[in-house]
């Protein structure tokens, strides 16, 4: 698939997260990556290495910013100042487009670090549409929401959580980064079919897709991020390829991180779907 | 965002359960009202109702709850899937603030270091998006609950948080441009500290018993080989040695160098901003024998290290440079 408006009809392929125990080697070797993806709440300081260190990236790379403390879903207003610091970091990095995820995580100013599952209602639907639309008009950049892991679901929800996406995305105009690991975990833990997922959502508002490992429990599978891409990830990766075409995607390793060469050829292993389902799509 | 493996709880207080029924999230109130309850049951602190076997009227009223904001699945029920939450919201503000305060864990040891976090993060829950922010109020919470840091001196504990505290406001503070000849600065002109300068006067050592942590490192100028280690929680008292400590960043690494208390005094004039003239005179009053070349030696070793700047600091992630 080419580039869409909601990643500005880039050319964007296999990218991987930029992740501190990596910072040398990408500095020093300067291996052959596509592009990085930033976790914004790392970069927002105004000095220490971590600016020196994007710097120099910059220099080299292109980098997407991929945001955790927007909460779209939170009933509160957006945090202005937070939004401030993302636009000057969009701007300086040359982010075609910003994700942040569909969830909430604060409530009266108090954060929970966490990305917390949204009850499904239409009533919470349009508020975060209407959130992120702010968003985007501020940031002056397509905006995308990214389905999350969940581990309970509401009594509260009216509607399925592919209902909940595709209303939210609709309602607010923007995009959709496709976490394949979370829709794959989400369907173990709450028990449907993640293809019937994959079918309903809006294809055209893919702008991204994550993929990551997962640890799975006897009663449950949480994202953890902290080994390779199961096998039935790939598979539903494939399919989803096959729905949307080549779309930019992305390998998450944020604990327990192994060298880089080794986080970016599980990386790699996206091309061999790429190539076989990405390719059919017309 | 991954989440952390499961961890196991710590002791608690009890907290009140809301009585009241639940709102539908069929406004943007009733939303607010879910999302506050929640939020009270995972920040809730950790206690033996959490057990799988704890049989008590908190985990009946907490299951009760549970049953009503969330659906069991086929392996848990709704109070397991709320846990879930529970415990990731105290294990992943425990490692911050463990990889921030390193040396305070090992002074205290993990039992009553974390039984100081979760008082802490009890008074004062994160409210910034950034989880690098989540220590800032430690040395603050210290002062006000000195028994806390019980057997050791509430100064010595309180010296090494803020101490660990300021080595990450030293890292990640911006650098503000440095004076330069150019713009006409002279000695009449108003000089600031960089916001990665940050002045310490502490009553105990604690700068030898900071280990390595997450991402700022800080290494001591001219530190002698074999520094005593850091005392384990229980030994032997630690006798007070005070000193006054600067914190700076150079490039990336952020260094600490222990000053005479006449060059701290001088220092401390650039804190608020002041001329050198300015900061000389008030120097030499408090000061009266300190000979001339001294502060032509400080000043040079200063300016090539790039510690001021024109440029007034603001007021935000100071609290570790108070001097007490």
């Amino acid at each position: 698939m080419p580039g869409n408006r909601f990643n500005a009809f880039s050319d964007y392929g296999i990218g991987v997260g930029l992740r501190v125990p990596h910072y040398d080697h990408i500095l020093s070797k300067k291996p052959v990556v596509d592009w990085f993806e930033l976790l914004a709440e790392h970069f927002l300081a105004d000095g220490g290495r971590q600016r020196e260190v994007l710097d120099r990236v910059l220099e080299e790379y292109r980098v997407v910013v991929h945001g955790v403390g927007l909460y779209f879903g939170s009933a509160g207003r957006l945090d202005r100042s937070h939004l401030r610091k993302l636009k000057t970091l969009v701007r300086r990095t040359g982010s075609p487009w910003l994700s942040d995820h569909l969830c909430w995580g604060s409530a009266d100013g108090r954060h929970s670090h966490d990305l917390l599952p949204m009850p499904f209602t239409m009533a919470a639907a349009r508020h975060t549409a209407a959130k992120i639309r702010q968003a985007a008009d501020f940031l002056e950049v397509p905006v995308s929401v990214e389905n999350i892991s969940s581990y309970a679901e509401w009594t509260a929800s009216t509607m399925t959580e592919w209902e909940f996406l595709s209303e939210v995305a609709e309602r607010a105009d923007c995009g959709i980064l496709l976490d394949v690991n979370n829709i794959y975990i989400v369907s173990q833990n709450h028990g449907f079919d993640p293809r019937t997922y994959l079918d309903q959502i809006p294809h055209d508002r893919v702008a991204q897709i994550h993929i990551g490992g997962h640890s799975r429990f006897a009663t449950h599978i949480l994202d953890t991020h902290d080994q390779p891409v199961a096998d039935p990830v790939w598979k539903l990766y494939g399919y989803a390829v096959g729905k949307l075409g080549t779309t930019p995607t992305l390998l998450e390793w944020d604990d327990r991180i192994p060298p880089f060469e080794e986080v970016h050829r599980e990386a790699q292993k996206a091309n061999r779907f790429l190539a076989l389902h990405g390719s059919a799509h017309p | 965002m991954k989440h952390k493996k499961p961890i196991a709880s710590l002791p608690s207080t009890a907290r009140p359960i809301p009585k009241a029924g639940l709102a539908k999230a069929d406004s943007v109130e009733g939303l607010r009202e879910l999302q506050r309850l929640f939020l009270s049951c995972i920040t809730r602190p950790p206690g033996p109702e959490d057990r799988a076997q704890a049989k008590d009227d908190r985990r009946d009223e907490m299951a009760s709850l549970a049953s009503r904001l969330f659906r069991p699945s086929t392996k848990q029920s709704p109070f397991d899937r709320l846990e879930i939450y529970h415990r990731q919201y105290w294990l992943r503000l425990r490692e911050a603030l463990s990889e921030d305060f390193p040396g305070l864990e090992t002074l205290l040891g993990s039992e009553r270091f974390h039984g100081l976090l979760q008082a802490y993060l009890l008074r004062y829950p994160p409210t910034s998006p950034m989880l690098r922010d989540l220590g800032s109020r430690l040395p603050r919470f210290l002062r006000e609950e000195p028994d806390r840091t019980a057997p050791y001196p509430r100064r010595l504990v309180l010296d090494l948080a803020r101490f660990e505290w300021a080595k990450i406001v030293a890292f990640y503070a911006p650098e503000h441009p440095l004076p330069r000849k150019e713009e006409g600065t002279t000695p009449e002109t108003s000089l600031f500290l960089q916001p990665h300068v940050l002045l310490l006067d502490l009553r105990y050592p604690v700068e030898r018993w900071t280990p390595e942590s997450r991402s700022p490192s800080a290494p001591a100028e001219g530190a002698p080989a074999g520094l005593p280690p850091l005392p384990k929680s229980g030994q032997a008292p630690i006798p007070p040695d005070p000193r006054r400590i600067v914190l700076h960043r150079q490039g990336q690494t952020v260094y600490h160098k222990i000053l005479p208390r006449e060059a701290f005094f001088l220092l401390r004039s650039f804190a608020k901003g002041s001329s050198l003239l300015q900061a000389c005179a008030r120097t030499g009053e408090k000061f009266p024998d300190l000979p001339p070349d001294r502060y032509r030696e400080w000043f040079q070793e200063w300016a090539s290290l790039g510690w001021w700047t024109t440029q007034p600091r603001s007021r935000s992630r100071s609290a570790a440079s108070k001097s007490s």
